[in-house]
């Protein structure tokens, strides 16, 4: 009898509790963000190098110059209220008054000065881009100089078009730190890596309040913020590696954005008017590359007849859905200079006839490494299933994203389908990975170029690459630009650029200044939302 | 206080030092299990066809960035080097930093542990609870219709897949019937406001008098619970009916109706006393399960526990989060075989 009523008693307060409603809109002065956070491994603006630490380091740290929410392309000015370029191509920027980091101290250029030193010291992902551009850990302690508590001046490296200098200032690695917090954290050598990893000294719009991995991620906003008060108080982003979970509580309001859908729960939710969907730009591209160490693929006759075994308009309609875009150059079709798709087909008998000619009549065998997610798998799926038709049987092999670009900085491969990434919005940004080598041997440091990754030899559109970089005139610069494009396209590539990559979110219809950005990384300061 | 210890002392004594004889076979074989477990996983982690360097500075940096990130991890050094350097600070407790996190390792296990024990004991809670008297009821009822509909019903707890019915019910209970909270331990309003004591965000709540919050907390709570203790029910009653029907058949039990015990009495008293002590077994081994098998729940869920922290780290080969992770639930395993072992001999005075 009495666990009788021991039981009833444990059942009416389960029952009690879960009758109690907890289902409120969230609040309107929180933007409550769903995002898979498996690649959030730091927040040490040194050292991230994905998407999703991008997007909250936005919004705790501010650049010299950023690029504009709406139009990235555009520069606008951000901790430098100004800033000149010289005909020699040194960069002279005037800090502005009035900005402080969240510990109350204000910017200065030695702020600046030491958190770019910082990047090359510690040396992680981030070095790589400024590298790109010619600097070192050395050259800069000469280069980077900080003339009084306004002024920063930046000199070249090498001949460069300055415009790549500022875009590549106006990326994560120009994000500026507050140093005498950070040395206040220094654990030995550090310069306070292990502290800045979950911790914010930024002067950004918000302040890191909490980060527990594979949880969430809370920032206040940042009341002495120059630009002004931001509107949300609170910015909460929890991890939900589910799409479908993800779908449920957008859907029912409980948060404001979704960032890691899938393609068939964004097609799903197209039609429902509370939600509304963004597309982003990413200036990268989902490509299918071949080596042309691979026996096989080292034949440029072979390599050509790829290019008519890619249902492009399938693959572009079906298969990426809001993650890309069709497009056969590695070149987003609105970035001022890009030329026009060639029009490639899927064409069996064509494919077939080629490949008998490059003595290969029956097809051949071979394998393709893929990322095991959304949308990789599905184009390699798609390429699969076109390439048998013409008898190449692809055997597809997945893995993460270490197993796959590992195997890739290795060049021990056949096939791979992959996505780059736009280092800045312009041609050169986007194609540059593709079209740069400058030493195809096994000890080359360009290891981040598809070029070589490919073992693909190419002196001349290296030339051409590095020449449109240095050119400072814009008109002879975009007819670089064109011939790059061409030249790459006519010379055999083994890179084959699928569909234009494009970032998208789902975002609750009554969040407002968040839909019509275009940056990769959100601008959370601009947000506001209204009663629904 | 005489000299001379009394009886009871004496056979109090035995006792004591039978129960310490009993925990101190299994404790050296935990230290085996222990070292063999260290080896095991430093060998994985080499074979395992992940690049930990990759996974740090990313797919974009160049080679100057990432051979530094090696040799600062130690990669640039001979293997067995690598492996004596890795016991060393094993044996004295430091298992470093997580990648993934920047913590120590054993602060970050800390934080996400007491979601998972939280999550597995309500569930072991709901599967002993419901699971027991089902597989008594099952077993009595032997071949009766009774007995069919909670096979079936028990069948499917334990074939259907947890990710899939973790969806339905969020589907169902939460984006329909509006009965449960979604995902996450704690409504995103709620979060980051008590005081952090026991990890434990149930008695936190409570211990700092913010009911609601412990509601909200039970809200969240009752779904993901249910249905991996719809998972435990269906194990912990299939075994309890099988032990069952083993002791209904013996022949005390029809000694017993015949001198007349009720029906009630001798299946409780007698028959489920027997059972007792392989029952415990069947949970000790359910219990460790959901310790450390609640991945895909957690991932529907969005439970901040261990088996998502376990899983990502094996993913971006986090060595130090997966070798202390492992051996977490390693020693949960061992921990409650220990356990059992000790209230075998308690329950089983044969095993005295």
């Amino acid at each position: 009898m009495r666990t009788r009523i021991l039981a009833s008693l444990a059942m009416a307060a389960l029952l009690s509790s879960a009758a109690m409603p907890a289902w409120a809109d969230t609040p309107k002065d929180q933007l409550i963000i769903g995002l898979s956070m498996t690649n959030l491994l730091t927040l040490d603006p040194a050292e991230a190098v994905e998407t999703e630490s991008f997007d909250v380091l936005n919004n705790l740290y501010d650049r010299l110059i950023e690029m504009d929410a709406k139009v990235p392309s555009k520069l606008v000015p951000g901790l430098a209220e100004k800033w000149d370029v010289a005909a020699d191509g040194t960069l002279t920027f005037t800090l502005r008054s009035g900005a402080k980091f969240q510990s109350g101290n204000p910017v200065t250029s030695a702020d600046v000065v030491w958190s770019l030193k910082r990047v090359m010291k510690l040396n992680r992902g981030p070095a790589s881009f400024m590298r790109e551009i010619g600097y070192s850990g050395e050259n800069l302690e000469k280069l980077l100089s900080a003339p009084d508590e306004k002024t920063v001046v930046l000199k070249p490296a090498e001949k460069i078009n300055p415009e790549i200098v500022l875009y590549t200032l106006a990326r994560t690695v120009g994000n500026v730190v507050d140093s005498k917090t950070v040395i206040g954290h220094q654990k030995g050598e550090d310069l306070g890596r292990a502290w800045l990893t979950n911790n914010s000294a930024g002067s950004g719009p918000f302040v890191l309040r909490r980060w527990s991995a594979n949880d969430a991620v809370i920032l206040d906003r940042n009341e002495a913020y120059w630009r002004g008060e931001p509107q949300m108080r609170r910015v909460v982003i929890r991890h939900m590696p589910e799409s479908q979970s993800q779908r449920l509580q957008i859907e029912q309001g409980d948060i404001d954005v979704a960032r890691s859908l899938s393609a068939p729960d964004l097609k799903a939710m197209a039609q429902n008017r509370a939600i509304q969907i963004q597309k982003v730009g990413s200036g990268g591209f989902y490509y299918l590359a071949v080596s042309t160490a691979d026996e096989i693929f080292a034949k440029p006759a072979v390599r050509e007849v790829l290019p008519y075994l890619i249902d492009y308009d399938g693959i572009g309609s079906a298969v990426v859905g809001d993650y890309g875009i069709k497009r056969q150059v590695p070149v987003p079709a609105d970035y001022p200079g890009a030329i026009a798709d060639p029009g490639y087909k899927l064409d069996i008998a064509k494919a077939k006839d080629m490949l008998a000619k490059a003595g290969y009549p029956n097809g051949f065998s071979t394998s393709m490494l893929v990322l095991s997610d959304s949308p990789f798998v599905d184009i390699a799926t798609a390429i699969q299933g076109t390439l048998a038709q013409a008898g190449i049987k692809a055997e597809i092999v997945q893995g993460n994203g270490t197993q796959v670009y590992g195997k890739m900085r290795d060049r021990k491969f056949s096939m791979i389908v992959g996505r780059s990434g736009g280092q800045m919005p312009n041609v050169l940004g986007a194609i540059q990975a593709y079209t740069s080598n400058f030493d195809n041997g096994p000890k080359s440091t360009q290891t981040a170029s598809l070029a070589w990754r490919t073992s693909w030899d190419i002196p001349e559109l290296t030339k051409l690459t590095t020449e449109a970089r240095s050119e400072g005139d814009e008109a002879k610069r975009t007819a670089l630009y064109k011939q790059i494009q061409e030249t790459f396209l006519n010379t055999a590539p083994p890179l084959f650029s699928v569909a234009a990559a494009t970032q998208p979110s789902a975002i609750r219809a009554n969040v407002q200044g968040l839909t019509e950005q275009q940056a990769r990384s959100p601008y959370w300061f601009y947000v506001t939302k209204s009663q629904k | 206080m005489s000299a001379v210890p009394s009886p009871e002392r004496i056979e109090r004594g035995q006792h004591l030092r039978e129960l310490a004889a009993a925990a101190a076979g299994p404790l050296v074989s935990i230290l085996i299990a222990f070292v063999g477990l260290l080896v095991i996983i430093f060998f994985m982690g080499r074979i395992l066809p992940i690049d930990p360097v990759l996974a740090i500075v990313g797919d974009q940096a160049d080679a100057s960035t990432y051979q530094q990130v090696a040799r600062e991890m130690g990669y640039d050094k001979p293997i067995v080097q690598q492996f004596l350097i890795y016991v060393r600070d094993a044996l004295s407790g430091d298992f470093g930093r997580a990648r993934l996190t920047g913590n120590l390792v054993w602060t970050d296990i800390l934080s996400v542990f007491p979601a998972t024990v939280e999550l597995a004991t309500a569930a072991i809670l709901i599967g002993a609870i419901l699971g027991i008297p089902l597989g008594v009821t099952a077993a009595v009822n032997r071949g009766k219709p009774l007995d069919h509909i909670l096979r079936v019903v028990m069948l499917m707890g334990h074939s259907a897949p947890i990710f899939w019915l973790g969806l339905i019910g969020l589907i169902v209970f939460y984006a329909t019937l509006q009965w449960v909270g979604g995902s996450g331990q704690l409504s995103l309003y709620n979060m980051d406001i008590v005081p952090r004591v026991t990890g434990f965000i149930l008695i936190d709540s409570l211990i700092a008098g913010e009911v609601e919050i412990f509601q909200d907390a039970v809200n969240h709570l009752i779904l993901p619970a249910g249905i991996l203790g719809y998972g435990s029910t269906a194990f912990i009653g299939r075994m309890t009916r099988s032990f069952m029907l083993d002791q209904l058949t013996q022949e005390y039990v029809t000694a017993a109706r015949v001198k007349g015990l009720s029906r009630r009495q001798v299946i409780w008293n007698h028959a489920f006393r027997n059972i007792r002590v392989q029952l415990l077994t069947v949970l000790a081994l359910a219990y460790g399960g959901l310790l450390e098998g609640t991945v895909l729940i957690e991932s529907v869920f969005s439970w901040p526990g261990l088996g998502q922290y376990f899983t990502n780290a094996l993913l971006i080969g986090d060595m130090n989060a997966v070798m202390a992770s492992t051996l977490v639930i390693g020693s949960i395993f061992l921990g409650l075989n220990l356990l059992t072992d000790i209230f075998y001999k308690i329950l089983d005075p044969r095993t005295r």
